[in-house]
C-alpha cells in the first residue's frame, strides 16, 4: 500500500517522527527530566528549557503536554472525519432532499464562526479532555463533508453505479462495499490534515482557560504564560518550546496530509479545504 | 417560471435570515437546555451563589426574568429583548451588555478590518504573480504560507510582543489609547496584532488567488504578451482579476468569519479590549450573559457579511444568472 | 388498422413464445432550469423470448434513454414498462429483484462500468453474491471461471483491476458478468461502438453463440445498420426520440417505408441530423413526402401486417 513516498510524505512523517519521540519519552519516569526549583529560571544544564512560574521544568511539561495535544489532535480529527465523511457520502450519493438538508447543514456550520462557538459551548459544558474532543468533532467536520460529498457525486454519476442498480443491489449496498472504498482516500487525506486544525482549536480553547487543567496541553502552557504573568517577565521559555511544537506538530501533518493528495490525485483544492 | 426556479430563489434568500434565526434559538437553547438551574446562566455562577442564599430573592428573580413561564414564551420575550437592543445585563463588569457591545465592537473592527483590508490587496498581488513565475519563488512563498498556517497566531503574538515591546521596547505592551488620542499612539499599539492577523489572511488569500488565476496564466496568449512586453499591471487587472472578483469576494466574506476567531485570540495577548477579549473576560468570569450575547452579536455579524458577499459576488458573476 | 400491437397469432414462429418486455408509449422529458428536452415519445417496443431485436438510430435519437426505460434504470414521464405482462413501477421488492435478475443491462463504455476499485473477479461474482444464488465459494469460483472463460477472460484477467485491462476485454468482463445469472434478456447498448474492428467482430460473435445456446432475447443498440441487419431478426428505427418504422429485420431492410428510414438506407452521404424540438412529427422538416396534417399533430402507428410505421403520407397513401 505504502509504495514510494513522495517529498511532502516524507517531510511530514519525519516531522511527526520527532513529535512522536517527544510523547514516547514522555513515557519514562519523571525523574529523567530535570526537577522543580526556582521559579522563572533561564535554561540551565539542570533544567534545560528552564522553569516555569511554578519552578516546574519546562521540558517536563513540554513532554508530558505532547501526550495531551497530539491526543487530543488526533482524537477529535477522527471523531470530525468520521462525522464529516458519513454525512458527505450520504448527501452526496443519495441526493435528493436529504442531500439539500444535509448540505444547507453543512452551509450552516461553515459561516458560523468556529472558535467563538467552540468556547460557548465549551464554557457551558465544562473543562474536560473529553468535552474538548466533542467539541472539536461537533464543528470541524465541515469542510470534510463538503470535499466527501463532492466525490461521493461524482461517483453516483459514474457508469459502474448504474451498472450496480440493474444487477439488483441496494442503496446501502452500494454505498458501503462501492462507494466507501473509493472515497477512502479522501478520508484518509481529510484525516490527516483535520489534525492540525483541532490541535490548533485546543490549544486556542486552553489559552482561553477551557482547557482541562487536570491534563495540560501545551495550549495550557501558553495559557499559563500568559495569565501568570511569564510573558511579562521575559521568561520566553515558558512559552516559546510550546508554540514550536504545535507548529511543528501542525506542519509535519500539513505536509503529510498534502502528500497523501499527491499520492490520491486529488485536486490541490484542498488547501482551501484546509480551513 | 419553473417551480425548481422559484424554489430555489427562496431557498437562497431564506438561507441568511434562517441561519439568523438557528443562531439565536441556538443560543437560547443552550444554557436551558444544560442539566441544573438555568438561573445560574442568566446570573453568572458569582451572583447565583450569593442568590442563593436568599430563596425568597432566588424565587422573585427566577419570576421577574420569566424563568417559570413555558419555553415558547421565555423565548418570546427573548427574541422581543434582542430586537429592542435590550441583551441583559453583565454581572461581572455590572453595566448593560448592549452598551459594553456598543464600546468594544468598533475595536475589534478597528483591529480586523485593515488586515484584512491589506491582506486582500497584498494576496491579490502576490498570487496573481506568483502564478505566472517559475520556479524556485513560488515553492518558497508557499512554504511560508504553510508554516504561518502552522503557527498559532496568539502564540506568534506573544513572540512579537517580547522582542517589539519587552525587549525593543518599540511598541506599547497592550492595551488600547483612549478615545480622543492621536493615531500615532494607534498605530503604535496596532502594528504587532495587525501584523499578525495580516500574515495569517494573507497566506490564505496568496495562495487561493493564485489557484484562481494559475489556469489562465498557464495560456499561451499570455506567455506570449508578456514576452512582448506587455504592461503588467493592466494586463493582470483585467484578465486575472476582473473574472476572479466572485470568489474573491467569497473568499473576503470567509475572511470576516476568520477574523472574528483569529482576532479573538489576538486581543487576549494584546490586551486590546475588543469582543474577542470580552468574550475571554466572560469566560474567565463564568458570566453566562455577556458570553451569550457577544457570541450572538458576533455570529450575526458573520452571518451578514457572508449574505453580503453572496449578493456582492452573485452581481458580480455574469455566469451564476 | 389498430396501433402497433403485434399479435402473436400472426407471427407465428415457435421463437415468440412471450413478450418478456415490453415498453408502451413511452415518454422521457428531461427537465433542468430553464430548459426541457422531450428525448423519448410516444415509443412502444416489445421484445419477445429468444428472439434478437435490433434498435437502430443516430446518436442522439433517444435509443440509449429509451433502452435504460427498459432496463429499470429511468423514470419514463409516461408511458409504462410491462417484465411478463406486470409493468416494474409496481413490482414488489422481490418481483423487483428477479426482473433485476432476468433482464441485464450493458452500456456502451466498458471502460466505466466496472468499480475501479474491485478486482474484475469479484465485479464478476457480484451479482452471485447480491442474489444469493450460490452458498459456498467452491461453487462462485466455478460459475465465474466457466462463464467468463467463455468469453475469453482467464484466471490471469481476473485477478486484474479494470484498469489493467483493454477496452475489448472489459467488454468482455462486462458481458459474462451479465451472462452469471443466466438472464433471459439481455440489453445490449452500443456494446461494440468503443472498440476496434476486430474486437468488434469477436464479441458480436461471442454474443450470437451465447444466444443460440441459452435462449437468450437480446435488444441490440446501435446504429451500425450493416451489424443490425446480419444479426437481428427484427428492429426498430428510432429517431429524435420517436420510434418511425418497425418489423421483421429482413423486410424493413429491404423495402423500407418510413422516409427517414428510407434516407438512412440509401447510400446517402447525409444523414439526417436528429432535431431539437418538439415538432409533432420531428421528421418533417426535412421531410419530402410530408402533407399539410404532419405539421399538425403527431402521427400515430399504423400497423400494415407485422410491421408499423409512423407517418401520415404513408398512411394517407395507403388508403
Amino acid at each position: 500500500m505504502m509504495g514510494k513516498l513522495n517529498r511532502a510524505e516524507a517531510l511530514g512523517i519525519s516531522l511527526i517522527l520527532a513529535i512522536s519521540i517527544m510523547t514516547v519519552l514522555s513515557l519514562l519516569p519523571e525523574e529523567y527530566f530535570g526537577r522543580s526549583s526556582a521559579a522563572y529560571s533561564p535554561p540551565s544544564p539542570e533544567n534545560l528549557l528552564g522553569t516555569d512560574d511554578l519552578g516546574d521544568d519546562v521540558l517536563r511539561s513540554l513532554l508530558r503536554g505532547s501526550r495531551v495535544s497530539l491526543s487530543i489532535g488526533i482524537l477529535g480529527s477522527v471523531f470530525s472525519t468520521l462525522i464529516g465523511g458519513l454525512i458527505g457520502v450520504f448527501s452526496g450519493f443519495m441526493g435528493g432532499a436529504l442531500d439539500d438538508l444535509l448540505s444547507s447543514l453543512i452551509d450552516l456550520f461553515m459561516i458560523l464562526p468556529a472558535l467563538p462557538l467552540m468556547i460557548v459551548l465549551a464554557a457551558y459544558l465544562g473543562p474536560s479532555l473529553l468535552n474538548v474532543i466533542i467539541v472539536i468533532g461537533l464543528l470541524w467536520w465541515p469542510a470534510t463533508a463538503r470535499l466527501v460529498r463532492a466525490r461521493a457525486r461524482q461517483i453516483r454519476e459514474s457508469p459502474f453505479i448504474e451498472g450496480l442498480i440493474c444487477l439488483g443491489a441496494g442503496k446501502l449496498y452500494i454505498i458501503l462495499r462501492h462507494v466507501l472504498p473509493n472515497v477512502w482516500g479522501i478520508i484518509l487525506a481529510r484525516f490527516v490534515l483535520s489534525v492540525p486544525g483541532a490541535i490548533l482549536l485546543e490549544s486556542g480553547l486552553s489559552f482561553i482557560g477551557l482547557g482541562d487543567p487536570r491534563s495540560p496541553s501545551w495550549g495550557m502552557m501558553l495559557h499559563f504564560a500568559m495569565t501568570r504573568g511569564s510573558l511579562l517577565r521575559g521568561a520566553w521559555w515558558t512559552f516559546v518550546p510550546p508554540g514550536l511544537c504545535i507548529t511543528v506538530t501542525s506542519l509535519g501533518f500539513i505536509l503529510l496530509g498534502m502528500g497523501l493528495e499527491q499520492r490520491y490525485k486529488l485536486s490541490t483544492k484542498s488547501v482551501e479545504g484546509l480551513l | 417560471m419553473r417551480t425548481s426556479f422559484i424554489f430555489w430563489i427562496i431557498r437562497k434568500a431564506l438561507r441568511y435570515p434562517l441561519l439568523s434565526f438557528t443562531v439565536v434559538v441556538i443560543n437560547f437553547l443552550i444554557p436551558r437546555a444544560m442539566p441544573g438551574d438555568p438561573l445560574i446562566f442568566v446570573f453568572g455562577e458569582e451572583v447565583y451563589a450569593i442568590a442563593l442564599s436568599n430563596p425568597d430573592l432566588t424565587n422573585s428573580l427566577r419570576s421577574k426574568y420569566g424563568l417559570d413561564l413555558p419555553i415558547i414564551d421565555q423565548f418570546w420575550i427573548y427574541l422581543r429583548n434582542l430586537i429592542s437592543g435590550d441583551l441583559g445585563y453583565s454581572f461581572s463588569y455590572g453595566r448593560p451588555i448592549a452598551d459594553i457591545i456598543r464600546e468594544r465592537l468598533p475595536l475589534t473592527l478597528i483591529m480586523t478590518v485593515p488586515p484584512m483590508i491589506l491582506s486582500l490587496v497584498i494576496g491579490t498581488i502576490l498570487g496573481t504573480n506568483l502564478s505566472w513565475k517559475p520556479g524556485s519563488l513560488k515553492r518558497i512563498i508557499t512554504a511560508l504560507c504553510m508554516i504561518v498556517r502552522s503557527v498559532p497566531t496568539y502564540w506568534s503574538g506573544m513572540l512579537l510582543l517580547l522582542i517589539f515591546s519587552l525587549w525593543a521596547k518599540w511598541t506599547p505592551i497592550g492595551g488600547a489609547p483612549p478615545a480622543g488620542a492621536p493615531l500615532s499612539e494607534f498605530i503604535s499599539h496596532l502594528a504587532l496584532p495587525a501584523l499578525v492577523l495580516t500574515m495569517y489572511n494573507l497566506s490564505y488569500v496568496t495562495i487561493i488567488v493564485r489557484g484562481l488565476t494559475v489556469e489562465i496564466s498557464g495560456e499561451p496568449f499570455i506567455t506570449t504578451g508578456l514576452s512582448k512586453g506587455l504592461n503588467w499591471f493592466k494586463f493582470s487587472s483585467r484578465y486575472l482579476i476582473r473574472p476572479s472578483l466572485p470568489p474573491l469576494v467569497s473568499l473576503a466574506a470567509m475572511e470576516v468569519g476568520f477574523a472574528f476567531s483569529g482576532a479573538l485570540l489576538v486581543e487576549i495577548v494584546f490586551s486590546w479590549p475588543g469582543m474577542g477579549y470580552t468574550m475571554w473576560q466572560a469566560v474567565t468570569e463564568r458570566d453566562y450573559p455577556l458570553l451569550q450575547a457577544t457570541f450572538t452579536i458576533t455570529a450575526l455579524i458573520v452571518i451578514f457579511a457572508n449574505a453580503l458577499a453572496d449578493i456582492l459576488s452573485y452581481a458580480l458573476d455574469p455566469r451564476a444568472r | 388498422m389498430t396501433s402497433g400491437e403485434l399479435e402473436e397469432s400472426e407471427i407465428g414462429s415457435q421463437m415468440l413464445s412471450e413478450i418478456l418486455l415490453e415498453g408502451r408509449d413511452i415518454e422521457k422529458r428531461f427537465r433542468s432550469f430553464k430548459r426541457s428536452f422531450l428525448a423519448v415519445r410516444g415509443a412502444s417496443i416489445s421484445i419477445g423470448s429468444g428472439e434478437i431485436v435490433a434498435l437502430v438510430g443516430e446518436s442522439g435519437s433517444g435509443k440509449t434513454t429509451l433502452a435504460k426505460i427498459l432496463a429499470g434504470l429511468l423514470e419514463p414521464t409516461s408511458g409504462e414498462v410491462f417484465f411478463m405482462k406486470k409493468p416494474i413501477s409496481r413490482m414488489s421488492k422481490q418481483e423487483l429483484l428477479n426482473f433485476r435478475r432476468k433482464v441485464q443491462y450493458i452500456p456502451q463504455c466498458p471502460d466505466l462500468a466496472l468499480d475501479p476499485m474491485w478486482y474484475l473477479y469479484d465485479s464478476i461474482a457480484e451479482p452471485l453474491r447480491i442474489h444469493r444464488i450460490v452458498n459456498s465459494r467452491k461453487e462462485e469460483f466455478k460459475i465465474v471461471l466457466s462463464t467468463s472463460s467463455r468469453f475469453g477472460l482467464s484466471l490471469d484477467h481476473l485477478r486484474r483491476k479494470p484498469r489493467d485491462l483493454s477496452g475489448g476485454e472489459l467488454q468482455r468482463a462486462v458481458l459474462a458478468r451479465a451472462m452469471v445469472l443466466d438472464p433471459e434478456l439481455l440489453i445490449a447498448d452500443e456494446p461494440t461502438s468503443m472498440l476496434d474492428p476486430s474486437t468488434q467482430a469477436k464479441i458480436v460473435d461471442q454474443l450470437i453463440e451465447v444466444q443460440k445456446e441459452r435462449g437468450l432475447a437480446v435488444l441490440f443498440i446501435t446504429h451500425d445498420l450493416e451489424l443490425a441487419e446480419a444479426v437481428s431478426d427484427r428492429v426498430y428505427v428510432m429517431f429524435s426520440g420517436m420510434i418511425v418504422e418497425s418489423g421483421g429485420t429482413s423486410e424493413v431492410f429491404s423495402s423500407p417505408m418510413h422516409p427517414y428510414t428510407r434516407s438512412l438506407l440509401d447510400s446517402d452521404p447525409a444523414p439526417p441530423e436528429a432535431v431539437v424540438n418538439e415538432a409533432p412529427c420531428p421528421f418533417y422538416s426535412q421531410c419530402n413526402i410530408s402533407i399539410d396534417i404532419c405539421r399538425k399533430s403527431p402521427p400515430p402507428e399504423f400497423g400494415l401486417g407485422k410491421r408499423t410505421v409512423r407517418c401520415w403520407a404513408i398512411e394517407r397513401h395507403r388508403d
